[in-house]
């Protein structure tokens, strides 16, 4: 892959654009996946995806070849979903205006699993939506991409020690919500079960 | 062990990463503290509700939508020259109408009319100042625009802009020293 991808950055490099396609093409879902759970819904996170290409496009001459490409473009990608929650907040954009968060869809599942795997999501963005934008980025980082700390360092361009301590009060705080969430459902719980005869009884 | 101890260990204990009798020495304290086995029961389900995380994937179709905004972009993006010829004239109109209307005109009058007076050298400092000030501002802007497009246009911007002020004032001392000469043949 890295030989191909260097390939293909030489090629583009050199205005071959379908080599760049093919680029965009390999990195499509870690792009879209990471502006998808920053932002929490599919259309803005398309746009995000592929306004990070493009920028990657015009910027692909800046690309130190010492560096991981997964990396640089990453951390392009994670700028542009903070710019844009910065200006989302500045716009006081209110989280009902957006579009509907789309789940990653998943062929030939069976319908528990795709209830389960639904309503996991469903936490998932709950929770993230909570966090500040640079916690947020950093759970993303860790949990779906599964890098290291100074590989977060380099893509964020904070120290080891700043990510450490933002992933630390990052899993708290969602480890805060989660139990709040489940103290909720759970006060709700038999109030539900209450109700529910009465409902049957009509 | 203490409650602040087993709290820093926790991160490491959620992660795997802990030692073997520091996880001991934890669930030891776990049994026996209320709070920090909830904090950690928390951790837990956090670390397996985002365990379980999946990357999902763009629409189908994605890099063919890529490659039309690319094709947008650049069918839509000025080329870096047009935006340099754009904004120098621009810059060189503006500078012929500001010009005269800062006294330019009325200075090399005056000068025609009284070459021995010394208020020509007051004149000559306030015009330097007006048209260094509408220069800077336009510049700033033009310049602005053009460091966008590489470091080389503002070079060749700026470049141009000093050899276009320093050809009128030198136009314009001629042209005084030639207006003088004829006044003092007369």
């Amino acid at each position: 892959m890295i030989d191909r991808e260097r390939v293909w950055v030489e090629e583009a490099l050199a205005g071959n654009e379908e080599s760049f396609i093919q680029l965009a093409d390999a990195y499509a879902s870690p792009v879209y996946n990471l502006a998808y759970r920053m932002l929490g819904n599919a259309a803005e996170a398309e746009d995000a995806a592929q306004e990070t290409f493009i920028r990657v496009y015009t910027r692909l001459h800046t690309y130190d070849r010492s560096r991981k490409f997964s990396s640089w473009l990453l951390s392009i990608a994670s700028h542009h979903c903070i710019d844009r929650l910065r200006r989302r907040r500045d716009n006081a954009v209110s989280l009902d205006e957006l579009p509907p968060w789309n789940e990653p869809a998943c062929e030939g599942e069976a319908p528990v699993q795709k209830v389960i795997r639904r309503e996991r999501e469903e936490t998932i963005r709950r929770l993230l939506d909570q966090l500040p934008p640079h916690y947020r980025l950093v759970m993303v980082l860790r949990y779906w991409y599964d890098l290291s700390y100074e590989e977060m360092a380099e893509v964020t361009g904070s120290t080891v020690s700043a990510i450490k301590s933002r992933l630390h009060r990052a899993r708290l705080h969602m480890a805060e919500l989660l139990t709040e969430e489940r103290k909720r459902s759970d006060q709700w719980r038999p109030v539900m079960g209450k109700a529910q005869p009465v409902a049957m009884g009509r | 062990m203490k409650c602040e101890i087993v709290q820093e260990q926790m991160m490491d204990g959620v992660t795997g990463t802990l030692g073997a009798r520091r996880m001991a020495e934890s669930y030891a304290h776990l049994r026996q503290c209320t709070s920090c086995r909830e904090r950690w029961e928390a951790l837990q389900r956090v670390e397996s509700l985002l365990g379980h995380a999946q990357l999902c994937a763009p629409a189908p179709g994605f890099s063919v939508r890529l490659q039309k905004r690319l094709a947008h972009r650049r069918s839509t993006r000025w080329s870096p020259l047009a935006i340099f010829f754009i904004a120098f004239s621009t810059l060189l109109v503006t500078g012929l109408v500001f010009l005269p209307s800062n006294g330019i005109f009325q200075w090399v009058w005056y000068q025609a009319q009284d070459p021995r007076s010394l208020a020509w050298l007051q004149d000559v400092l306030d015009q330097l100042v007006i048209t260094g000030r509408v220069m800077t501002h336009l510049a700033g802007t033009v310049m602005f625009m053009l460091f966008r497009h590489g470091w080389w246009l503002p070079i060749l911007g700026y470049g141009l802009l000093a050899g276009l002020i320093i050809a009128a004032w030198m136009g314009l001392y001629s042209l005084t020293k030639v207006r003088r000469a004829v006044m003092h043949r007369a």
